[in-house]
């Protein structure tokens, strides 16, 4: 295999595939990339077996088609490194050597026959979603997901497609985001399944510069997505999910309107007085107020008690929230995206090599690297909000808008 | 069938001496006893082949005249006891009037004595009960008494005795009981001829402690001297870091008697409780002076029994006692006082921030050698009474303290933390000292009834069929934990609410482990104890495992915590958290030294 290509390209192609290899495995020959020539093109697949990427690189000068399974990290450091316009890749075996200008690294590889093999996307099954939706559903869902393994089906991001209509549901049985959108056509036969929040990740990554729609496939136990550039298949999270749509209460007597990003702010001021792992604000609602209170007993101890103002027309009530879960869905609300605690070998190769490429070319130039994936179109974020409450024991219901619910179970205080 | 008789007095008395007279150490126990009773300065103890060939106890005490000495052996004659109304208010050691007959019956016994202030002195001896004239003697003031071949008429008493050194370290452990208990009075030990302790009167038993359990338990004594309703709590314990493997370092009095009680030994447990390692006993010389007629020591007649009136108010106010002087003179700075809340109010940001300076330069100006970690700076006694521990004592284990400049920290092998600390350094059993924290901040909620529950979406099932029972006697606890659990069908809960400190752990796999240690954990077990377990037991699965790898800030937010709560020296299962290797060590082992 010989070919030449254009550096910035190939950088960015790499490092979209590293961030599906494992960061640590029993199957070595996973860590490496495998990149295949031929047709004019470049094309590059890593996978740990539970999911997998394949991403192509176009306009690619190839002398001699082929492949050749390349060690990821490595492979990722030397294409961000160096500051050629262009590489040349000659592969013999599982020997690769990689030409610049006056000089060149000579790596060792695996067979790329004992490279996992990576399943083909059926266009005729493909169902079809707008990237920008896709990214707004996944953007307001997946952070609510839990991080407990045992709960398993609750780890993924329940995802349903119907005809003309696309949910993701995301939730750690305490907290519930939801968010639907309308699409154009979808499958007659409603899909709903649970995918892990990585692979919803991953999705947005192979998402190219000018797509508009990811066709996915959805078989028994996997799931596929293609763009114009890039294929991901991964493996379903299996389980039952809860219901959903029955644990949305109903009837809620009480309801307040509210600026999302006044709330964050005041969220944020009292939280700094909760205590370390009891993390309990205190909501309390009278006409066209909500004051609140949290307090501290151990470690350095203090209170806070902050001021809302609300639309609100019912009765004085009283209830207490985890404040956190209030404040990664106001976040989303404000356009950002929640820290999730991201599962474990989640782009480690990736991370480790940017981190060592900034520190080569200086932070200006890594910046320039990045890849060119358009960045998510900006979030107008509402300002108003709505907070339906019932009673003490029944989650609070927010909605932001007609297609994105989000409700927080409240918690309750012996004294 | 032989016609009943009535036992001749002898044979009563003989059985009687039994009683009494368990093995020669018995005996000495018993003259000693009766040498303090008579106000004695200085006691000596002889002994020849362990006590079987004779013990002679000798003091300076008030003596005997020749009427006295007349009654001296005969049974229940005794100077302590003058009707049944005083039995309520025993102060003596003695008063069965016992000691001296069942000695006289079981050994051949000579007295000889000569009251305080007088000239002559006089001997008494006497026989397997057969009592001898009184006759004029020489003697020094004070009373000597002598048991030669004791048991020498009951065989099979004396066939049972130990080998003759077993024998007479049961009577040094008699005389260190005495010693301890009354340091103003000089004992003078010796064993077929040979000089074994000689104890001059001190003031503080922490000499005497010292002197006979070595300088590191003596350094690890922290002083308690409590009093409330009624009950008096003085003597000694030691800091947890001090521990030997069985109880015998737990020396317990009551009015100045040693007894074995299970109160005292309960409540002494549950104040070390998770402060040391399982299978680990901690050192105490306690002594308990409590109303005479709130005891009854006329329970065994040895008298090493006792009955409280009111014992759970001295096991809880002993455990407390204890528990609050460990925790004291223990950690200053890392405790949070009660009133922490006032403190905090009181003082303005910018005095806390000069007092956190201060205490910086001390920590870099103080000479290497002086104690740093249990002197608090000034202005903080909230914390402790500064001065409580006995001068020249200091921790031998100064307790981690990061460094001041932040000590740099590193998980390895996804499992211990190795710190950097002024002085050395630590590694830390990541998962035990998670466990611990978790343990006492689950511990403080709930006792104080300040438990979050986070609701569920969805109710977590828990399916133990067959167990109903288990799941019966487990609930009123899980609902103290803050679980809030319903019966969902035979064999089945479900959980509505879980307590916010699980965290993002599953509630259903917590409860389940609950129910599987609530069957093997003993039935009979008090409620506090089993609700201790539990929130062991929760602390242990919410605790973050060897395995798992943490970021450096959570590594850093770990170690944070650990200040938060009073000791970290073992998890709550008993295993250790921390090893502290100090400089000196590694300089030693790279021979820098």
């Amino acid at each position: 295999m010989r070919f030449r290509c254009k550096r910035a390209d190939l950088s960015q192609a790499v490092g979209v595939v590293a961030s599906a290899v494992p960061a640590r495995t029993s199957v070595p020959i996973l860590q490496n990339i495998k990149v295949t020539a031929a047709d004019g093109e470049l094309t590059l697949t890593a996978t740990d077996l539970e999911m997998g990427l394949r991403y192509s690189v176009r306009d690619v000068g190839i002398q001699k088609s082929g492949a050749a399974v390349l060690p990821a990290q490595k492979l990722n450091q030397i294409v961000r490194d160096i500051r050629d316009d262009e590489v040349k890749f000659d592969v013999d075996g599982k020997l690769c050597s990689i030409e610049i200008e006056g000089g060149q690294f000579k790596l060792t590889g695996a067979d790329p026959q004992d490279f996992p093999q990576f399943p083909e996307f059926d266009e005729k099954k493909a169902v079809r979603i707008n990237v920008d939706d896709f990214r707004d559903m996944v953007r307001k869902t997946a952070f609510a997901v839990s991080s407990e393994p045992s709960r398993y089906a609750l780890t993924g991001v329940l995802f349903v497609i119907r005809e003309n209509e696309a949910r993701m549901v995301g939730t750690d049985g305490k907290r519930l985001a939801y968010a639907k959108k309308k699409i154009k056509g979808g499958p007659r036969d409603e899909v709903k399944v649970i995918v892990p929040p990585k692979a919803l990740h991953l999705v947005e990554k192979i998402i190219a510069e000018g797509d508009e729609e990811i066709a996915f496939e959805f078989e028994e136990t996997q799931m596929k997505a293609k763009t114009s550039a890039g294929t991901l298949f991964a493996r379903l999270v299996e389980g039952s999910f809860p219901n959903y749509e029955d644990v949305i209460p109903g009837d809620p007597d009480k309801k307040v309107q509210v600026n999302p990003g006044e709330l964050e702010y005041r969220l944020r001021l009292a939280t700094s007085m909760t205590d370390d792992k009891s993390r309990a604000v205190k909501f309390q609602l009278s006409k066209d107020k909500l004051k609140l209170f949290a307090r501290r007993i151990t470690g350095e101890a203090g209170e806070a008690s902050h001021e809302v103002a609300v639309k609100y027309a019912g009765p004085d009530f009283e209830i207490s929230f985890n404040p956190d879960f209030f404040i990664d869905f106001l976040k989303v609300v404000a356009g950002g995206r929640p820290d999730v605690a991201d599962s474990e070998a989640d782009t480690k190769v990736e991370a480790r090599a940017e981190a060592k490429a900034d520190k080569a070319k200086g932070k200006k130039a890594a910046k320039e690297e990045k890849p060119k994936a358009p960045p998510p179109e900006p979030v107008e974020a509402p300002s108003t909000i709505t907070l339906d409450l019932r009673d003490k024991l029944t989650a609070g219901v927010i909605r932001a808008g007609r297609d994105y619910i989000y409700l927080v179970m409240p918690l309750t205080i012996d004294v | 069938m032989p016609p009943i008789r009535v036992l001749d007095n002898s044979v009563v008395n003989l059985i009687a001496a039994g009683e009494v007279l368990e093995r020669p150490a018995s005996a000495v126990k018993e003259l000693i006893e009766n040498a303090l009773d008579a106000g004695a300065t200085r006691v000596e103890v002889e002994f020849e082949d362990g006590g079987r060939r004779l013990i002679r106890v000798t003091d300076d005490g008030a003596g005997m005249g020749p009427e006295d000495l007349a009654l001296a052996f005969l049974p229940h004659a005794t100077s302590k006891l003058a009707a049944v109304a005083d039995l309520a208010e025993i102060r003596s050691f003695g008063f069965r009037g016992e000691a001296l007959a069942s000695i006289a019956e079981v050994a051949r016994a000579r007295i000889v004595s000569r009251p305080r202030g007088t000239e002559s002195a006089h001997e008494l001896e006497a026989e397997a009960g057969k009592i001898g004239a009184v006759k004029p003697s020489a003697s020094p003031e004070g009373t000597t008494i002598e048991a030669w071949d004791l048991f020498g008429n009951i065989p099979a008493r004396r066939k049972f005795l130990k080998t003759s050194p077993v024998e007479a370290a049961h009577i040094g452990d008699v005389v260190t009981r005495f010693a301890l208990s009354r340091p103003d009075v000089r004992f003078e030990l010796r064993g077929d001829s040979i000089p074994i302790a000689t104890m001059s009167p001190v003031e503080d038993i922490a000499d005497r402690i010292g002197h006979y359990f070595g300088k590191e338990l003596r350094q690890a004594l922290v002083k308690v001297d409590a009093q409330a309703r009624g009950i008096r709590l003085r003597g000694y314990v030691a800091r947890p870091t001090f521990t030997v493997n069985n109880t015998r370092l737990q020396f317990t009095w009551v009015n100045g008697r040693w007894v074995r009680d299970k109160v005292l030994f309960r409540s002494i447990i549950e104040a070390y409780s998770d402060l040391v390692m399982v299978r680990r006993a901690p050192a105490v010389f306690l002594f308990v002076d409590i109303e005479p007629r709130d005891i009854d020591v006329n329970v065994h007649p040895a008298k090493v029994e006792i009955r409280f009136a009111n014992s759970s108010r001295v096991h809880d106010f002993v455990r407390d006692e204890i528990r609050g002087r460990l925790m004291a003179g223990g950690v200053p700075q890392q405790f949070v006082p009660k009133d922490a809340w006032s403190s905090f109010v009181q003082r303005t940001p910018d005095e806390r921030r000069n007092e956190r300076q201060q205490e910086l330069m001390e920590f870099f100006t103080r000479p290497a050698d002086t104690p740093v970690f249990f002197t608090p700076p000034p202005g903080k006694s909230a914390f402790a009474e500064p001065r409580d521990i006995p001068p020249g004592v200091q921790d031998p284990t100064p307790p981690m303290r990061p460094m001041a400049s932040g000590g740099r920290a590193y998980q390895l092998h996804d499992a211990y933390l190795i710190e950097e600390v002024p002085g050395g350094l630590n590694v830390i059993d990541q998962h035990a000292l998670h466990e611990r924290i978790l343990y006492y901040r689950i511990r403080s909620r709930v006792l104080a009834h300040d438990v979050a529950r986070q609701r569920l979406l969805v109710p977590s099932i828990v399916r133990d069929s067959g167990r109903e029972k288990v799941i019966a006697a487990a609930r009123p606890l899980l609902d103290r934990l803050g679980f809030e659990i319903e019966e969902f069908g035979p064999g089945a809960l479900a959980i509505h609410a879980a307590p916010d400190w699980i965290g993002t752990k599953d509630p259903a796999g917590i409860v389940r482990d609950i129910l599987m240690d609530f069957d093997t954990a003993n039935p009979g077990r008090a409620a506090d104890d089993a609700l201790d377990h539990f929130i062991a037991t929760c602390a242990c699965k919410a605790a973050i495992k060897a395995g798992e790898r943490l970021a450096p800030e959570e590594v850093r937010a770990l170690l944070e915590d650990r200040v938060r709560i009073d000791h970290s020296q073992t998890c709550p299962h008993g295993r250790p958290v921390t090893l502290r290797i100090t400089l000196d060590e590694l300089e030693k082992h790279f021979g820098r030294k």
